[in-house]
Order: structure tokens, then sequence, then C-alpha cells
């Protein structure tokens, strides 16, 4: 009986950790080039630019992922636009982060010292070689422990997908809880499940930070 | 003088023609006009907020000026013709400005980098020299500013006047015609300042570049220069060879700068 109870468990939260994985991953992945081109789009030479990159940047972190998932999963019908729960639930998780994370951008590039640009600028180097090879390289650093919080609040905010009919860990506990009325394990597992997780995207961040110390550039 | 035949007067490699530039309604240069000749060695000297590092800022083109207008080798930096001057676009200014090579307070060198690579990458991203060319280039350039151990260093891992010899090689990587040198001895230690003089000299008599420095050091100005000017306000007050500004300057405030009785005392 615990045997089979076990296994079932098991079975439950292997499914549920792939979406939950899937989200994580494709949303981290979404929310880091929005990161970057939101982040450097608010100091775009373009006021158009720049506009569009704060309104994008206010209003995501200015509602809740909550809200925002709801609403491209449930709202955006309504004006003809049908998107999968899977999708609607990277899209919203990579958006939202994705606004948190143009702020890092943002402030990573300007934290790099004013000489640096001039520099760059009496070597005749042009915008793109400034950015692409002086200041990001320099930047990124700093930005990365912070994207690593943000990667982490993403895993943990998959959990409401949940809510829009996606299979994924949180999901999967309470079909079992309802199915069996074990409350205890599933939700231990979960707990688990989620904090392994956690301790999988810090390896992953100090990887990256030990591979993007200083070192000679590679043109 | 009885000769009919047009005499050739070459375009002075710097003219700064009637420049004003003020900065939150403070007057940093005001009406300034300065021809310099190719080759010329000139140190600028005056007090602090004098307008000497705007000038190498102007230069540069970090700043930009309220009116005048400058030429390098007649060529013009600006456009006037709506009355106030506006820098020219990037386009038309790139090659200007990369005839001009600059050598900041504080070096700016790229701590990212190598020390390597802080020469050879500027060239490359000029389209000066292949990557091969440019780090050959980059090692020789080590050598002539006696570093050539340090190459596969970070800058941090350098002292104050390595850093700056790197910043003199970084610059003369790119073969300007024009050195700016701000405070260029400020970082060193009394000891070392007599060494940046001699590369100094030995960039004037191997490429006939152009330098004009920033100094607080009357000793190092007189050294260096063929040429000193003395700021003021905004203006220069004095202008000739060291041995004439440094023993007996015209202006007041020069005088009263460099500790001499007033002339009408």
């Amino acid at each position: 009986m615990t045997g089979l109870v076990l296994s079932d468990l098991a079975r439950s939260i292997l499914h549920g950790l792939g979406i939950t994985l899937l989200l994580t991953l494709s949303g981290s992945a979404l929310a880091f080039v929005c990161a970057f081109v939101f982040g450097l789009g608010r100091i775009s030479r373009w006021r158009s630019v720049r506009i569009f990159s704060i309104v994008y940047i206010e209003i995501f972190r200015g509602t809740s992922v909550f809200v925002q998932v709801f609403w491209l999963y449930y709202a955006l019908p309504a004006f003809g636009l049908l998107l999968s729960p899977l999708f609607a639930g990277i899209l919203g998780l990579g958006l939202n982060v994705g606004a948190y994370g143009a702020e890092v951008v943002r402030s990573a590039v300007q934290a790099t010292g004013q000489d640096q640009y001039e520099a760059c600028y009496a070597l005749n180097l042009t915008r793109y070689q400034s950015y692409r090879y002086i200041i990001l390289p320099q930047a990124f650093p700093r930005m990365l422990p912070v994207f690593g919080n943000n990667m982490v609040e993403l895993m943990k905010a998959s959990s409401i997908v949940s809510l829009i009919s996606l299979a994924d860990i949180t999901f999967q506990a309470q079909q079992f809880r309802i199915r069996t009325g074990e409350t205890f394990l599933p939700f231990a597992a979960t707990l688990i499940v989620y904090f392994l997780l956690y301790l999988g995207i810090l390896a992953l961040v100090q990887a990256a930070m030990r591979a993007s110390g200083p070192k000679s550039m590679k043109v | 003088m009885t000769s009919m035949e047009p005499v050739f007067t070459p375009d002075p490699m710097i003219a700064i023609s009637d420049v004003s530039r003020a900065f939150k309604g403070t007057t940093v240069l005001d009406h300034l006009s300065l021809d310099i000749p190719a080759g010329q060695k000139v140190a600028l000297l005056g007090p602090s907020g004098s307008g000497k590092t705007t000038i190498l800022r102007i230069l540069m083109t970090l700043e930009t000026i309220d009116s005048g207008q400058i030429l390098i080798e007649g060529v013009p930096m600006y456009d006037t013709a709506s009355g106030t001057p506006h820098l020219l676009p990037e386009n038309r200014l790139r090659p200007v400005r990369s005839r001009i090579g600059m050598v900041f307070q504080h070096f700016g060198l790229f701590p990212h980098l190598s020390v390597l690579d802080n020469i050879a990458f500027p060239q490359i991203f000029n389209g000066r020299a292949r990557k091969a060319d440019a780090k050959a280039r980059a090692h020789d350039l080590l050598k002539t500013v006696g570093l050539g151990d340090k190459a596969y260093l970070l800058p941090d891992q350098l002292s104050g006047g390595q850093k700056q010899r790197v910043a003199i090689a970084r610059a003369l990587a790119l073969q300007p015609d024009i050195l700016l040198f701000d405070e260029p001895t400020s970082a060193l230690d009394p000891q070392r300042v007599s060494e940046v003089l001699d590369i100094f000299n030995m960039i004037a008599d191997t490429t006939g570049t152009t330098m004009l420095l920033v100094t607080h050091e009357m000793e190092f100005a007189r050294r260096f220069a063929d040429r000193i000017l003395f700021f003021d306000h905004g203006q220069i007050v004095e202008d000739g060879p060291p041995e004439i500004v440094f023993t007996n300057p015209k202006d007041a405030r020069t005088r009263a700068f460099l500790g001499l009785p007033s002339l009408n005392a």
C-alpha cells in the first residue's frame, strides 16, 4: 500500500517536474532576452524606444504576475488571441521577470564608469563596439547574482500556472492529494523538489560567474 | 617681398577660432583663439578651473563648444551654417577625431582586458590592423614603453606609472597626429616623472606627433614643451617659449602664479 502510494507520488511529481522545468528554463530565456532588449532600450538614444521600454517595464513590474498570466490566458481570447496554457505561462513569467531584469541590465550598464565610455569614444570605437566589447562585458558579472535571484523567483512563481490547468509540480501535488487524501506527503515532496531546483539554479549562476570573470578577450 | 609668387602657408594642425564654452552659466572658455602648428609640443598651465582641461576635452569632442569653430588641419569639426556650432554628424566627424588620441588622467584602461588586448583591440576595431598584426604592434609598443614583460597581466595588476605607459601605448597604436595628455604626472611618483618625459620626447622625435599636455608641474612643462600657454579665466594670458614664460612673463596673473614679483611694483 505505502509502496504503491509512494511510486504514484513519485510518478506524479516527476511529470510535474518536467512542466516546471520547461516553464522555468523557457521563461528565464525569454526574461533574459527581454532584460537586455528593454534594459538597453531604456537608455537608448531614441526617445520613442526609451518610452516604449519604460512603459513595458513599469506595466509588468507594477501588476502581479498572477494577473498577467490570467490576462494572457483568459482575457486575450476576448480579443481573438487564443494562447495555449503552456505558451501563456512562459510568456507571462518571461515578460514579468524580464521587466525586473531590464532594470538590472540598465543599472549595471550605468554603474560602469564614465571613464570607460570616454576611453571608448577617444579610441574611436563605434557605439556597438563599445557596448559589445567594453561596457557589457564589465557590466555582465554585476548582473549575474541578481539574474540568479530573478530566476529563482520565476521558478517559484511558475506554480501559478496550475491555475490555468498546466500540470506542473504544484498541480500534480494537488491532484495527488485529492486522489489519495494524503496531505503531508505531496506537499513535503513539493517542498523538497522546489528546493532542489533552487540549488540547481544557484549552481548554474555560480558556474556562469566563474565563466564570465576577467580574462583575455577573444576577438 | 618683391616676389609675387603666392606664399604657401600650411593650415595649422589645430586651429581654435573664437571658441567660448560655459557650464551652467560659468564661462570656462572666453572667446579663445589659438593656432598650433604640426609637431609642436605645447604645455597648458594655469590654476584649476581656468579651462585648460576643457580645451583637451573639446579637441577630443568629449565636450562641445557654444560658439566658434575648431579646425584640424583645415578640416572643421563643427557645422556653423545655422550660426551656432553643431558637431558634425558621426560619419563625418570620425575621420577627424581618429587623428586625435588622448591619455586620460586616470588612464581609462579596460579592466577586463589584458594589457596586450587593451592596445591591440582599438586597432582591430578601427580597421587599422588584423588581429595578428595588431598584437605584434602592441608587443612592440609595450617594449618601447618598457613593459615588454607585462603583456598578459590585467591593468589592475600594474602600478600607476605602468598603467599610464599602457595608456600611452594604446593611444600611440592608432598613430594619431595629435596626442592629448591630461595631467600626465599627477599619478606618478616624482622619480618616475623623468621616465615619462623620456617617453614623450621619444614620441615627439620618432613620430612628429603634435602634443598638448595639461599639467600643474612647472618643471615638467619647462622640460617638455616648446611652447607654454598660461590660462586664466578661460583665456590665454601668456603664450611663448618656456625660457620666456617662466623667467619674464608679461601678465600679472602669470607672475603671481609663478611667484614672481609684480612688474609695476
